[in-house]
């Protein structure tokens, strides 16, 4: 039997500067070519997302941030950040929801949710624009670095073997 | 007069904020309401020095919800630049596509974010009033309203590709012909869709019924009403056609008008409170030619729809009007909205079996033909006006968009400011009343306007309802995350 795919889900404003890193992130990936992983670009997340995220067997969120990276870490400047679903997330006033909300929508709505792990890259421009200021470059080839790490890890073995590891480093 | 204000305030991070605040006098009473919004902040001034070929692909990145939006109107200005007809098929195609973009962000609005505050209450706990509560109370309807959301999706992906911003209309066409097996996907999954609205109208239908208070006081006042009607017989349009304005009692005030002209009938106004431009129709003045878009506009403005299902649905509606058939209350858009998705499965069923769908002459040369040109569409929020000036060489020089929630803006202030003063009285107890913060949140929905052209990094986006007294001092405040 085929094993679910991994997705990774990069989203923001491709015009907003900063804001379209998680977006770079996942074209990177997608250039890649890893074989049993799917990727996808969005602008904003959108509820029938909930059904490829529940027929995954990890999901990676990749988005934009405003806060800077942790004075107490200064050697990795993205952050990573574990997922838990939240139905407390949903707006219901905007177009776009929150990826723990999405989580929370595939397990009401198709019984399941993966793990899942957000990426976030900082950002110092927001304004109109299509490229990424130093700071939100550099952090974007770190978290590459560290997605690649998560889709290929272990292979053939069962990626839920690696979170007590990968655990230890998550921001939340 | 000294007034106090509450403050409704949803904050992002960065610029893409909307906030209300309703202004209250010394006894307590509202006299006036706000809603501001951040969109399109310095994007028109951003294009200047593009290509004209490029205009679509960048215009449509503007918004994830309504990018086919921004593709068609970009694509119809280049269209007038190179000043060419598009072959039939690339017409029919770029309706298509539209035709899709209508029903999955309608499906947005009603299903997923509407529908809660009408099937769970707008009394009810805000923590169980979202798509969560609806799942867990009418689970069926919800994965109804998710899969037809999808049917509208997937119509656009199987033009456009994967990617969500498509540049796949261009100036003279679009850049693929549909594949057989394509189209016949797309006419396998019509009867659910169908269904799927059906269903939702008959709801909507009932709830009216048993809801008068909603229907009378979300936004309920006459104004003017502007849209595409076709060329032939003043039909429901989405694509094409004429700019009509009418007024609350029906009378057809511009007809058979060339959106090229559209500056002839349509001012903008730029208020101080927001960065939200306020079009408005010229010969009335601002703010007395305010006016409506989108699918209320639509339906009052049409003579028919031009498919029986839809048409059977419109004469019920217009049953919900004034003497003169002309259905003003705010609340209403959301029946509107549902008969416009039952009329896009009708529309795209036909135009899937008509014998150009297939061709593969999809594009038209062309090239610098006029310096200026002017596309217009139906977005699902309303009529979406792109205008262009390009030099010699294509290079963009200039670049006016009107967009449909920035029409609807001095609506929306009148629609908060009628639900705030149906349910806040003598507010001398420095307190906001309890349900207040639902019902104009619901108010907005209604119209759903489009907050998410500005960026949205990771991040809460909290709701804030402050009061403040006649001196600016915070009395109360109510905060949801």
């Amino acid at each position: 039997m085929r094993t679910a795919p991994a997705l990774v889900i990069g989203y923001g404003s491709a015009l907003h500067s900063d804001d379209a890193a998680g977006l770079h992130l996942a074209e990177r990936i997608a250039a890649r070519a890893y074989p049993n992983v799917h990727v996808l670009t969005v602008t904003q997340l959108v509820p029938e997302l909930a059904e490829p995220i529940a027929h995954s067997r990890l999901v990676i969120f990749a988005d934009a941030s405003l806060h800077p990276p942790r004075a107490h870490r200064p050697w990795r400047l993205f952050g990573i950040t574990r997922l838990r679903p939240s139905q407390a997330t949903w707006s219901s006033l905007l177009h776009h929801g929150d990826p723990r909300a999405l989580l929370a929508l595939a397990q009401a709505l198709y019984g399941y949710h993966p793990p899942a792990w957000l990426i976030t890259i900082p950002g110092e421009r927001f304004d109109l624009g299509e490229s990424l200021s130093p700071l939100a470059q550099q952090a974007l080839e770190q978290a590459i670095v560290f997605v690649e790490r998560l889709l290929t890890c272990g292979g053939e073995r069962s990626w839920q073997h690696h979170f007590p590891s990968l655990e230890r480093h998550s921001d939340a | 007069m000294t007034t106090r204000r509450v403050v409704i305030d949803p904050v992002t991070r960065i610029e893409g904020h909307a906030k209300i605040s309703i202004f209250l006098d010394e006894d307590g009473e509202v006299r006036d309401a706000q809603f501001h919004v951040t969109e399109f902040r310095g994007f028109e001034k951003f294009c200047e020095g593009r290509p004209l070929a490029e205009m679509a692909g960048i215009t449509a990145r503007v918004c994830g919800i309504c990018p086919v939006s921004h593709i068609l109107a970009s694509a119809k200005a280049g269209d007038d630049i190179f000043a060419v007809d598009i072959p039939p098929a690339a017409e029919k195609l770029r309706r298509l596509m539209n035709l899709g973009q209508i029903v999955q962000s309608h499906a947005l609005s009603f299903f997923h974010l509407s529908s809660p505050d009408l099937l769970l209450g707008f009394d009810s706990d805000p923590a169980q009033r979202n798509l969560f509560g609806l799942i867990a109370q009418h689970p069926e309807f919800a994965r109804g309203g998710i899969r037809l959301r999808q049917f509208g999706q997937e119509i656009i992906e199987l033009l456009g590709g994967r990617k969500i911003h498509p540049a796949w209309a261009v100036p003279g066409g679009v850049r693929e012909p549909l594949a057989p097996e394509k189209r016949d996907h797309i006419l396998s999954r019509v009867p659910e869709a169908r269904q799927t609205v059906l269903d939702a109208l008959a709801f909507f239908k009932r709830y009216i019924a048993e809801h008068r208070e909603e229907v009378e006081h979300f936004g309920n006042f006459p104004t003017l009403f502007l849209g595409l009607v076709s060329k032939d017989g003043a039909q429901w349009e989405h694509y094409d056609g004429y700019l009509r304005v009418m007024d609350s009692e029906g009378n057809i005030l511009v007809d058979g008008h060339d959106p090229r002209r559209y500056t002839e009938i349509i001012g903008e106004a730029v208020e101080p409170h927001s960065y939200l431009k306020s079009p408005y129709f010229k010969p009335w003045g601002y703010p007395e030619g305010a006016y409506r878009v989108g699918p209320l506009a639509r339906l009052n403005l049409c003579t028919r729809i031009g498919t029986p299902l839809a048409d059977a649905e419109l004469a019920e509606f217009r049953q919900h009007g004034n003497a003169r058939g002309v259905v003003l209350s705010s609340f209403m858009y959301h029946y509107a909205r549902l008969i416009e998705i039952l009329a896009a499965t009708e529309r795209i069923e036909l135009l899937l079996h008509d014998p150009d769908i297939l061709s593969p002459h999809v594009r038209a040369g062309g090239a610098i033909n006029k310096l200026e040109g002017v596309g217009v569409s139906e977005a699902p929020r309303g009529t979406l006006l792109h205008h262009y000036q390009v030099d010699p060489h294509g290079m963009v020089r200039r670049v006016n968009l009107i967009i449909a929630t920035g029409q609807n803006n001095l609506a929306m202030n009148r629609t908060v400011k009628q639900i705030a003063q149906h349910w806040i009285h003598g507010a001398r107890d420095a307190k906001i009343p309890e349900g207040l913060l639902n019902r104009v949140e619901a108010g907005i929905r209604a119209f759903d306007p489009c907050l998410s052209c500005s960026t949205h990094a990771v991040g809460q986006m909290p709701l804030i309802v402050r009061l403040f007294d006649a001196h600016g001092q915070l009395l109360d405040e109510v905060r949801r995350d």
